[in-house]
């Protein structure tokens, strides 16, 4: 790339004053950044420490406003409430299902989406399409087509023998995760789609006709030029997917609010609930804390084990 | 486009097309049948088996939406949340995207690694903190609380966008003018601005999308039918009512409508906003 910066002329007396002197000279770059900077600031990094804070607190709303200091208290409740044992277990379902299904369909899809084709340009943006759909729109519609009563899918199944039992998909407590998280495929594979078609369109096209002609067969290309070449671009999907996994219950929150039982229960929607229910905002803080270490540590091990699978 | 003229394909080349379809199906169909849903009556749509036909398909269902429920107030709510949000979060952005792009400054990887990380932090951490904040602000089911949370988790995609877009014009134009004496702000307004207006409107668009369909700040920010979004409204209509399948469809739809305008109209662009700033270029 070309310098990036605008040529300043040099060696000439400002014919600005005031205000006007700031954006010529050599902080220019700072007075236009300040605003949004102290938007992040303010609504971001303060309440992220706010955030922290509230988690060694006993605030609930219902005793009255302030907090008391309880140090780690709210972290020992955790490992005592089965509740939240519970939502672990699931959100780690949740995270490990999600993530295997979303970034396999999301490759495939970006190996069939990166080949020449007729109004393929018009495909790709169809096919991401329920990404940037509502949520609520996917939620309530998922739920008509799953619905026991009168789901085109559910009937549809149901005609070549597959039931979810008398009282349909959504009541079974072993199923219920399943049907959420095929929901979120359809909405969240776009988004791997994206990133890996990106990266594959990176790859320089003579390279296919190199390894042909030394005779390598598609397979061969795919595991031994493609997947390794792209393998930074999986990383940094999968730790953004999980982290869209892991951090928004709204899909959970409006086709299951938890149910049936507590069987679809996940640490966000957990952590909502005993915040704007319970109104104990410190314990939900403390859950969300955990999601956050959570996070941070599947993103560490996971760099890692990126980059030692490269070495070998 | 049969083989029988052209040179024979491989059977590899059919395969990718079966996938190729089959993609935009699991995409589509389902909006589809919702729209088609919302069209039939209930009696069709309790029928079963069910009878796939054109005939008997109404508007009704969208006219009663509109008529009896406040679904109307509820869009309108949305729109000039997200209108505003656009407002400031281009605004905003498109000043710190300019300043990354042009000038290499101390500290320039720090801003851009900021922006990088927001990306990380789960937004529920934030949900309570920024509840009590908007309370001591006395920003609750308001507009502009709303507004100020949507502009601030939009802005760093905005800033990585613009700084994306000005970095691919040639810097020479600028240059031009600036010697025939613009000031910068001059030659980035007269010179810069006009060449990224497409640019611009992806990532407006964008934006637009992020506030209009968000449910969780929404549902926590507003208290009221006087600031209350659709995805709010709509949740809590098919709690109290039991909306009839032909009904929440149509709602459905309704509310979708914009988002497809939108993406037809940027939608190329736009998905570029997804991967931008976390790939190398």
């Amino acid at each position: 790339m070309s310098t990036r910066t605008a040529l300043p002329p040099k060696k000439r007396k400002s014919p600005y004053r005031g205000f006007h002197s700031i954006l010529e000279g050599k902080y220019f770059a700072w007075v236009l950044l300040v605003p949004s900077l102290v938007l992040v600031v303010t609504f971001i990094f303060y309440p992220l420490y706010r955030g922290i804070y509230l988690s060694f607190t006993r605030t609930v709303l219902l005793e009255g406003p302030g907090s008391t200091f309880i140090g780690l208290e709210n972290f020992r409740q955790m490992f005592k409430d089965s509740l939240f044992l519970l939502a672990t277990k699931n959100t780690l379902i949740f995270m490990v299902v999600g993530l295997i299904t979303q970034l396999a369909l999301g490759l495939a899809a970006a190996m069939l989406l990166s080949q020449d084709r007729k109004y393929i340009g018009l495909i790709r943006v169809l096919v991401v399409l329920p990404w940037f759909t509502p949520p609520v729109v996917t939620a309530y519609m998922w739920r008509f087509i799953l619905d026991q009563n009168s789901g085109v899918l559910i009937k549809m199944l149901e005609s070549v023998g597959i039931s979810f039992g008398p009282a349909g998909l959504w009541s079974n407590p072993d199923l219920a995760i399943y049907a959420v998280l095929f929901v979120d495929l359809w909405a969240s594979y776009p988004f791997f789609m994206l990133f890996l078609l990106a990266g594959i369109q990176g790859i320089p096209k003579d390279m296919r006709e190199s390894t042909s002609v030394d005779g390598a067969s598609s397979w061969q290309h795919f595991r031994y030029v493609i997947l390794p070449l792209i393998s930074p671009v999986i990383v940094v999907s999968s730790i953004l997917g999980v982290i869209h996994l892991i951090n928004s219950p709204t899909l959970v929150l409006l086709m299951t609010n938890g149910g049936p039982g507590d069987s679809t229960t996940v640490l966000p929607l957990l952590a909502f609930q005993v915040a704007f229910q319970m109104y104990d905002f410190g314990y939900s803080s403390a859950i969300s804390v955990a999601v956050l270490a959570a996070i941070a540590g599947f993103a560490m091990v996971y760099i890692r084990f990126a980059r030692f699978g490269k070495e070998d | 486009m049969t083989t029988t003229k052209k040179k024979k394909r491989p059977i590899s080349y059919h395969l990718v097309n079966v996938g190729i379809g089959f993609l935009a199906i699991f995409a589509i169909m389902p909006l589809i049948w919702t729209f088609y849903t919302s069209l039939r009556t209930n009696v069709d749509i309790n029928k079963f088996p069910t009878k796939f036909s054109l005939s008997n398909l109404s508007f009704d269902a969208y006219v009663g939406v509109w008529r009896d429920t406040n679904f109307p107030l509820l869009i309108k709510n949305s729109l000039i949340v997200s209108t505003l949000t656009v407002i400031i979060s281009l605004t905003l952005g498109t000043l710190a995207g300019y300043a990354l792009s042009r000038s290499k400054f101390k500290g320039r990887q720090n801003v851009l690694l900021i922006y990088l990380a927001i990306r990380l932090v789960p937004g529920v951490l934030l949900l309570i903190p920024i509840y009590i904040f908007m309370n001591t602000l006395g920003l609750l089911d308001s507009y502009a609380g709303l507004t100020l949370a949507y502009t601030t988790f939009t802005l760093p995609a905005t800033v990585w966008l613009m700084k994306g877009f000005f970095d691919s014009l040639p810097p020479d134009l600028e240059n031009a003018a600036r010697i025939d004496g613009c000031s910068r702000m001059g030659a980035m307004w007269r010179v810069s601005i006009p060449l990224v207006l497409p640019g611009l409107a992806a990532t407006g668009t964008l934006t637009a999308i992020t506030a209009w369909n968000d449910v969780l700040f929404a549902l926590m920010l507003t208290s009221s039918d006087r600031t209350r979004t659709w995805p709010v409204g709509l949740k809590e209509m098919i709690g109290e009512f039991q909306l009839p399948w032909e009904a929440l469809t149509a709602t459905a739809m309704l509310s979708l409508l914009p988002v497809v305008i939108g993406f037809a109209l940027v939608g190329r662009k736009m998905v570029a906003g997804i991967t931008a700033g976390s790939l190398k270029d």
